[in-house]
Formats: structure tokens, sequence, C-alpha cells
């Protein structure tokens, strides 16, 4: 496993990208080398639990971190300006595996789906993935779509969701999902995908039922980061009809999502 | 203050440990800061058997610290032997405490059978008062003075270990429990553990657990402020030391050793910044 830091950094930029959303910028040769799409960063947002927040890209020696300003600590941060120094530990879990398709050349095998602001770790997963594929993306609102540059640059499909209607289909993208799939005379064969957990339980059902292999990222309350205090425990399956409890901070954040054992 | 210390027979190189279950089985952190650097490494609580653990929501932020329902989650001591120990005895050179946990004497008993011989082990942590456990009990073995008598008893007799009782903060007077832990043979106090409390869930449901952190951290002193001064045994300070500071604190109410706990998870270089500074004040004084 990589190996993880925890240093203080000055932040480089901090900008707001929509309302209630801010990207934030800092550099750290060797955690920009270490770091892999899915992997996340513990912040020192004031708070006693740090928060997490996975890696939205990495260029050269910078590091960026896309995030929507939704409680105590992620105001906190919001506050902090250019030139502020910022406590910072990771990078931490293990990341997107590579499919064990390889990466094939029509876009049509290769799905994203991203719920709010899932789309960061996965904007950071398409910086490295080479070819483009599909992107499913469901927000609230018009207003809550972030992260799509880097989609948009590497030419992909998007295809968007929201719940009020302001932009692309209307409803949930898991809906959505479902609707290309039943519409498609081509399936795809990988999926990555990362936002709030029904979403991920509903995504892995649907691939799970058209042979669809797949990753899956969860979003959970972090206490230590490493696997040591056992707090962000996730059921996964063994083979023999049980299930064990492994970490989300430390096996995680991302899953196989035939690994799962959703509630 | 704070340096080069003896405490219940074991040379250390200074007075900081991190509390049972912060800092796992000693490999998690192993990337971030060289454990030898403690005074002491104390592992996450064994038991007999396997334990899953509780189950979701585990923790939560509270005002000024947190709650656990971990649950005592561990692989049972005969995997701990087999697939922990070996990190520890390759890599640590610094006495391990290994945290037992148990429902009944007679579990607790045949853990201590279990490590006793085993290299690398210098001390036993009796966790006497985790919140998580569920039995037919209502009550912790240390919040009955009798139970918690005939319970170091048992173990005092079967192991030459030396023996620490960590003793649960939810009792109506702490030295009564820390004296029959004294007479019982236990070799020092752990002061304290997580106090009895609860959360709800996101959907209503009532979890229970331990409550940590800075918020405890005023009880934790009075706890052991007077418990140094009833009762002749060395107290290990523990709850909510977040400075050094802090440390100084429970050093001044009494405590020989202290361990880092939640606090960590804000800092996880807190024990070594803490050892740093208590070096300093060292010279200063």
């Amino acid at each position: 496993m990589a190996k993880f830091y925890q240093t203080d950094v000055r932040i480089l930029e901090h900008k707001t990208v929509l309302p209630g959303y801010k990207s934030l910028f800092f550099s750290h040769p060797t955690l920009a080398k270490n770091a892999r799409p899915g992997q996340f960063l513990l912040l020192d947002c004031g708070t006693f639990f740090r928060r997490p927040f996975t890696i939205s890209s990495v260029k050269g020696i910078i590091i960026e971190i896309l995030y929507k300003v939704i409680g105590k600590g992620t105001r906190y941060l919001s506050e902090k300006k250019k030139g502020d120094w910022l406590n910072v530990f990771g990078p931490l879990g293990n990341g997107f595996n590579p499919s064990p398709q390889g990466e094939r050349t029509s876009p049509e095998n290769l799905v994203f789906v991203a719920g709010g602001t899932g789309i960061a770790s996965l904007r950071f997963l398409a910086q490295k993935i080479s070819v483009p594929g599909i992107l499913f993306y469901g927000a609230k609102t018009k207003n809550d779509i972030i992260g799509l540059d880097v989609f948009k640059q590497k030419k992909w499909h998007i295809k968007i969701s929201t719940e009020d209607c302001s932009s692309g289909s209307k409803g949930l993208v898991t809906d959505t999902f479902k609707k290309y799939l039943s519409g498609s005379r081509h399936l795809p064969s990988y999926l990555y995908s990362a936002g709030p957990k029904p979403m991920l339980k509903r995504i892995s059902e649907i691939c799970i039922s058209n042979g669809i292999a797949g990753q899956v990222s969860l979003e959970e309350i972090i206490a230590c980061g490493v696997g040591a205090c056992r707090g962000c425990a996730v059921k996964t399956a063994v083979k023999t009809n049980k299930f064990i409890y492994k970490t989300v901070c430390k096996d995680g954040p991302v899953f196989d999502i035939r690994e799962i054992l959703w509630d | 203050m704070g340096l080069t210390t003896n405490f219940i027979g074991l040379k250390l190189k200074n007075s900081v440990f991190v509390a049972s279950g912060i800092a796992g089985f000693g490999e998690e952190y192993s990337d971030l800061f060289d454990i030898n650097k403690l005074g002491g490494f104390i592992t996450k609580t064994v038991t007999l058997l396997p334990r899953k653990g509780n189950s979701l929501p585990r923790i939560v932020e509270t005002t000024s610290g947190m709650i656990n329902s971990i649950g005592l989650e561990n692989p049972g001591v005969d995997a701990f032997i087999e697939d922990k120990l070996p990190f520890l005895r390759k890599n640590l050179k610094i006495p391990v405490i290994v945290s037992i946990g148990g429902e009944t004497a007679e579990e607790l008993v045949s853990v201590v059978r279990k490590l006793n011989g085993v290299e690398v082990i210098s001390a036993i942590e009796l966790n006497l008062s985790c919140p998580n456990i569920k039995s037919a009990r209502k009550y912790f073995i240390s919040q009955d003075k009798e139970l918690a008598y005939k319970t170091i008893r048992a173990i005092r007799k079967v192991t030459k270990f030396p023996l620490i009782a960590k003793l649960s903060p939810a009792v109506t007077d702490i030295t009564e429990i820390a004296q029959v832990s004294k007479n019982a043979g236990a070799d020092a106090v752990a002061l304290i553990n997580s106090f009895p409390a609860m959360f709800f869930s996101k959907d209503r449901a009532p979890v229970f657990g331990g409550l940590s952190g800075p918020v405890i951290k005023p009880m934790a002193l009075k706890m052991i402020y007077e418990v140094s001064r009833k009762v002749k045994i060395p107290i290990m300070g523990v709850g909510g030391i977040t400075s050094v500071k802090d440390a100084m604190d429970f050093f001044a109410a009494g405590s020989s050793v202290i361990a880092v706990g939640s606090c960590m998870f804000k800092n996880p270089k807190l024990p070594i910044e803490i050892i740093k500074g208590l070096s300093k004040n060292g010279k200063q004084d």
C-alpha cells in the first residue's frame, strides 16, 4: 500500500465553481505522485472528526479537492483563503482498480455513474483513463452540475439527469441509466460509480442483473482513516453465506459491486 | 516530566501510550510514524472468540468528542497470536500491552492462559469496562466491587504478567473500585474508559456506546485526582488528552503515564507531538 502523510500545506487557490461548490488547490510532490483515483484525504476542518474528501484531480504536483459546502466542517474549510495553511492526512484507502478487461477502445464499453459530489473522484479517474466512455450524472438541479471539464475535454458522452428537470432527463440518474440499458443494443461491460449509498445500491443491482461488472466508491463518516478504529464498517460477502465487516477507509472506499451486502 | 520512567516494572523511554482501540494492532499507523517512539503500545481489545462487532452506525461526532459503538470487533485471541503478534514481535522494541476483554472471569482467564509465556507481551490491560458488549448483565465488571475483585483475583492467580485494570467512570465512587483492583492484585489502573452514552441513528434507532474526547477530560482528571490521593496504585491517565498541556494536567492529577485516545483521530501525530513537547518541558524544568 502506498505511503500516507500528515502534513501542513498552503492553499494555492480556493475558488467558487458554483454557488455552494468550491475547488481547493494545494501542492505536495510526493502526495501527488502517490495519489490514485478513488483515494481520499482527511482534512482538519476544525471539527473533532476530520472530514474525508476524494481527490478530484492531480496535475503535476497540484492536487485539487472539489467539494460542496454542506455542514460545519465544509463551512470551516470554505472560509479558508489562498495562502492559509491546511492540515492534510492521506492519501488514504484503496482507489479504483483498472478494469480486469483492460481499456476497450469502444466508448460504449465503459460507463461511469456519478451522483452529486460523487463526480469528484470519477473526474480524477477520467483524467487517468485514455479512452472516453459514457458518463451518467445525476444532480439535484442544473445549479449542482460540476466537474464536467475533464469529461468534455476527453470527449465523453455525457448524460445528465436532474431531479427538477432543469437540465437533461428528469428524475434520478438510476432511472436514466436503466432506461439507457433497456434501449441499448450494446451493453457496457464495465462500471465505475460514486455517489450516495442508495444510488450505489440501485446501480449495483442494475449492473449485476445485466451482467455488467464494476466498482463503486462509498461515502462514510471516517474517524481514524487507516482501518484501526473499525468505525466505518461495511458488510461484505464471503463465500460461506456469511459476511465480514470491512472498513470503508482502508479496504475501500472502492469495492467491487458484488462484494457489498447492502442493507 | 514525562520522560524515562518505570511503570509496573516496565522500563519506558517516555510516559506516553496510545489507548487501546485507537491504533489497532500496531501496523495501521506504522506508515505515518515510528511506533517505537511511544512509551509503550496497547493493542485493541482481544477476546476469547472472534467478534464481528456491532451493526452500523458505529460512530458519531458529538460536541467536543465522539461516541463509539464498535462492539469490540476483533479476530479473537488465537488469530491475534497467529496473525497480529508477528508484526509486533518483528517491529516493536517498546513494551507491548495486550488489552483483553470478556463477559466473565472464566473467559478472561482463558484468554490470559493463551497469552501466558508469549514473548513480546510485557503486560495485560483488563478491559473491565467496555460499554459495547451486550451481555446478560446490565453493568460492566468494573461497576461491581465484588465482581471486579473476583475477576482480577482469578486472573492474578494464573499469570505473572503485570495487570492494568481499565475502569469504567460510570460508578458512584471510583476510588472504591481502584482499591479493590489493587487488593485483588492489579499492578495499575487505567482511568478512565469512555462514558456510557447513546445517540440516534438516522432513522431514530437508539445506539448505545461510549463517549470519549475532550468532553470527558475534566471528569477523567477528577477521578484520577481522587484515586491518586486515596489509593496507592500507579495510574495510567486516559480521557480527552489533546495537547501537551492536557498531558501535564494528567500528570499533575496523579497519572504515572498517559494514553492518547480518540483525539488522535483529529491529529494522528498527536502522541509524537506530546512526547516532543514533554521532552522540551523536561529540559526547561
